[in-house]
């Protein structure tokens, strides 16, 4: 800007001055060429009437002072006077074309030029009245003389311009491009700037207008997109092909424990430094969906790492995690269930084997048959309460198949329960007893009765002889609870939090003695969760158990 | 030039993660060989070391060619010289973990004379250690990295832990005596571990403060 201005202003001058001065030099030289002709014509003629006058040329020519050079030629142009020089060494005059020209009009007049072209010389010739021409030349600048004499003022003035076009260039710029600085972008319409900025102002307006909305569409969708991405369980990061992280939701932040502002826009490894993630990442980026499992703090997730392919290039990649604890952990117990139960299923068939097998051979003696004949009765019985715990269990697990909800009496129930249990409390020695009111609920009477039946078989099997086994269905804070207490052996606090589990035995070598299957309260805890019943269990080592079951509130007498 | 210059550090950042991550993995397989004297962990984890000195080769020339083709100055130029310092004791610390590994070969066939207890607390302590300097790293964060540096005297302390125990238990047994050299190498190359995360920690540190153990540079 300052330079441009610089170099107008600065041309502008000196074209300015070249013409000024080319101009004056000239009208000055034209007036003083035209006084000089004109002196030397008076001179001439003042010259010529003395000649006359007098009739003695020479010698009288030699009185008169001038400043100018007097020169008398004869006819034939030979000098016979000259006021500066010898008249005798001179050369001839006879072609100079003011004497030539005097000659023939009466008066001549010529101008030349000395070698350097800075003077210039002119003549004036008369004739006088004897034939003979006088010459009068006076000698002065001549344009470019009179412009050598002006040169030295010329470059002052040329190299002040500059100067001052330069400061003057640089003050226009900086008061031309302040105000413009100082727009205020924003709202254009409210500066107070040059009316030729209004077409630039009015386009920053409509611009301004474009980028806001865009913006707003931008946000809305940036808003969408977090809204949904947020209210996601699972967790998404999307990362570019150069492994930064473009976008991290709040699932997949809390997963790693990582901000969520400060990952954005850094590498992947910063969130997540396993090989898993490393394996995945990689593998999406070459471009194939790629899954693997990813254990974190004892929670496992499942990694789904696909490109985002666009034309035929990868551009980043999209990892979703799920959380698959749950899953992971059922399949788990599944596997060890089955294992178990394929367990639990040959330790009697190998005995029941065995025993058929001898006799089948012969081997056993007569007396002996009634005997093996209970153990295989007994075995095999064994194997059914096994087959039946096993399919009510395998029900419990297939909720869909259950049959509509009915309304069951717990006491009723309960009293069912205990005669049918009469007989081995009897055989062991332990006291029943029964209290409470009826209390009716809606629910399974099969499932419920299963739980009653297993937790009350408990109560007898693990209890002392002369012990005591006590059932009590009543309302705590209106809801239905039925309290299942023994006075039997009770239960090490260590294994506490395994007893609901499948096939857990409290003790491993009084299982066979005591008998039952391990899936007793596995079964229990399946109906409660169906009922949504909470079990609190109380237990202390040789003094008894009491299992209560709380039922909820909505569930009475419905 | 300036953005091929940011993203010439953004290589050298993710180089060093990745870097990170590797001696992470290998010094969690070497402790889990150990513990379970499980060699195919054991092979791993010397698997691990290679590709951890492949990545120093590679960190170091990208370093050096940050170094002269951008003369880098100010925090820039303390990111990539604390880089250069940190791969070498990163290396190290591979190497260590290769090392507890060809220990843990070597002893597969034999029951351990005792019931490791304080050895799985060093490899526990090393590893935290580790993780940790590289999260410091990672996060810039200044706390986490004094917090490393700082671990380095509970490492210390079991050392001469297990020192003293193997001393009993060559006192107790002469046979004891090869197993508890090799376990005490182990032990050492755990408390060499612990040194070598403390001095990332404290290059971290540099990287942040300009300060390396609290002395300008």
């Amino acid at each position: 800007m300052t330079k441009r201005i610089f170099r107008s202003i600065f041309l502008t001058s000196l074209a300015a001055l070249i013409l000024a001065s080319g101009f004056i030099v000239l009208t000055l030289y034209k007036i003083s060429e035209t006084d000089a002709v004109n002196a030397l014509k008076s001179e001439a003629a003042y010259i010529s009437s003395l000649i006359r006058q007098e009739q003695t040329e020479s010698e009288h020519l030699r009185q008169i002072f001038s400043n100018d050079r007097i020169t008398l030629i004869a006819e034939n142009g030979a000098v016979k006077y000259d006021n500066i020089t010898d008249a005798s060494t001179m050369e001839n005059h006879a072609n100079r074309p003011e004497f030539r020209e005097a000659l023939t009009t009466g008066t001549g007049e010529s101008r030349r030029f000395s070698d350097t072209l800075s003077q210039m010389t002119i003549y004036y010739a008369l004739k006088t009245h004897d034939g003979n021409v006088l010459r009068i030349s006076r000698t002065q600048s001549s344009v470019l003389g009179m412009l050598q004499d002006i040169l030295p003022i010329l470059l002052f003035i040329l190299i002040s311009s500059a100067l001052l076009s330069y400061i003057i260039a640089r003050y226009m710029a900086k008061q031309i491009v302040s105000p413009i600085n100082a727009l205020n972008l924003d709202s254009p319409f409210e500066n107070d700037i040059y009316d030729e900025l209004s077409p630039l102002l009015t386009r920053i307006d409509r611009q301004n207008r474009d980028i806001k909305k865009q913006m707003l569409e931008i946000t809305k969708k940036q808003h969408e997109f977090n809204a949904v991405t947020n209210n996601m369980r699972e967790g998404l990061i999307l990362i570019s092909a150069k492994g930064n992280i473009l976008s991290i939701n709040e699932s997949a932040g809390e997963i790693f424990q990582a901000d969520i502002e400060k990952s954005i826009g850094s590498h992947i490894l910063t969130v997540n430094r396993s090989v898993t993630m490393q394996k995945v990442f990689e593998g999406a980026l070459s471009g194939i969906n790629t899954e693997a499992l990813l254990s974190i703090n004892s929670r496992h997730f499942q990694l789904l790492g696909s490109p985002v392919v666009s034309q035929s290039s990868v551009l980043g990649v999209v990892i979703l995690l799920l959380d698959i604890t749950d899953k992971h952990s059922a399949e788990r117990s599944r596997r060890e269930f089955s294992a178990n139960v394929s367990h639990e299923l040959k330790t009697p068939l190998t005995s029941i084997l065995g025993f058929a097998e001898i006799m089948k051979e012969g081997l056993a003696k007569p007396e002996d048959m009634q005997g093996f004949a209970e153990r295989i009765h007994y075995e095999a019985s064994g194997l059914l309460t096994l087959i039946d715990d096993i399919l009510e269990l395998s029900q419990l697990d297939e909720k869909t198949e259950l049959p509509d909800r009915e309304h069951v009496d717990l006491f009723s129930l309960a009293e069912n329960v205990l005669s049918r249990l009469k007989p081995i409390a009897d055989k062991k020695g332990v006291n029943l007893t029964l209290q409470g009111e009826h209390v009716v609920v809606s629910g399974y009477e099969k499932i419920l009765d299963g739980m009653l039946y297993n937790l009350c078989d408990n109560a007898i099997k693990y209890n002392v002889a002369g012990g005591n086994a006590k059932v009590t269905i009543a309302y705590k804070d209106s809801k239905p609870i039925v309290i299942v207490s023994d006075t039997g052996i009770g239960i090490p606090p260590e294994h506490r939090p395994h007893i609901f589990e499948r096939f857990y035995r409290v003790n491993k070598s009084r299982s066979k003695e005591i008998g039952g299957t391990g899936l007793g309260l596995s079964i229990v805890k399946h109906g409660a969760i169906l009922h949504d019943i909470t079990i609190d269990m109380q237990s202390d080592e040789n003094k008894g158990t009491t299992f209560t079951l709380t039922f909820p509130v909505s569930v009475e007498l419905s | 030039m300036r953005s091929r210059f940011d993203e010439q550090l953004d290589q050298l950042n993710k180089e060093l993660l990745e870097m990170g991550a590797l001696i992470e993995h290998a010094i969690e397989s070497a402790s889990q060989a150990l513990i379970s004297q499980d060699v195919v962990s054991a092979k791993k984890a010397i698997e691990f070391d290679r590709e951890v000195d492949q990545k120093e080769k590679d960190i170091e020339s990208l370093c050096l060619r940050l170094l002269l083709q951008q003369q880098p100055v100010a925090r820039d130029l303390r990111q990539i010289s604390a880089a250069l310092k940190m791969i070498t004791d990163m290396e190290r610390i591979g190497d260590q973990a290769a090392d507890i590994s060809e220990i843990v070969i070597y002893l597969a066939g034999t029951p351990y004379i005792t019931e490791l207890e304080y050895l799985p607390q060093m490899a526990d302590t090393a590893i935290r250690m580790v993780r940790g300097s590289i999260d410091a790293y990672v996060k810039k964060d200044l706390a986490l990295a004094k917090e490393i540096i700082d671990m380095d005297d509970i490492i210390d302390n079991l050392f001469v832990v297990v020192k003293n125990e193997l001393i009993g238990l060559i006192h107790d047994k002469v046979e004891n005596g090869e197993q508890a050299m090799d376990l005490l190498m182990v032990a050492k190359y755990f408390e060499r571990i612990g040194d070598h995360a403390q001095n990332i920690a404290e290059w971290v540190e540099f990287s942040i403060t300009g300060k390396h153990k609290g002395e300008q540079v």
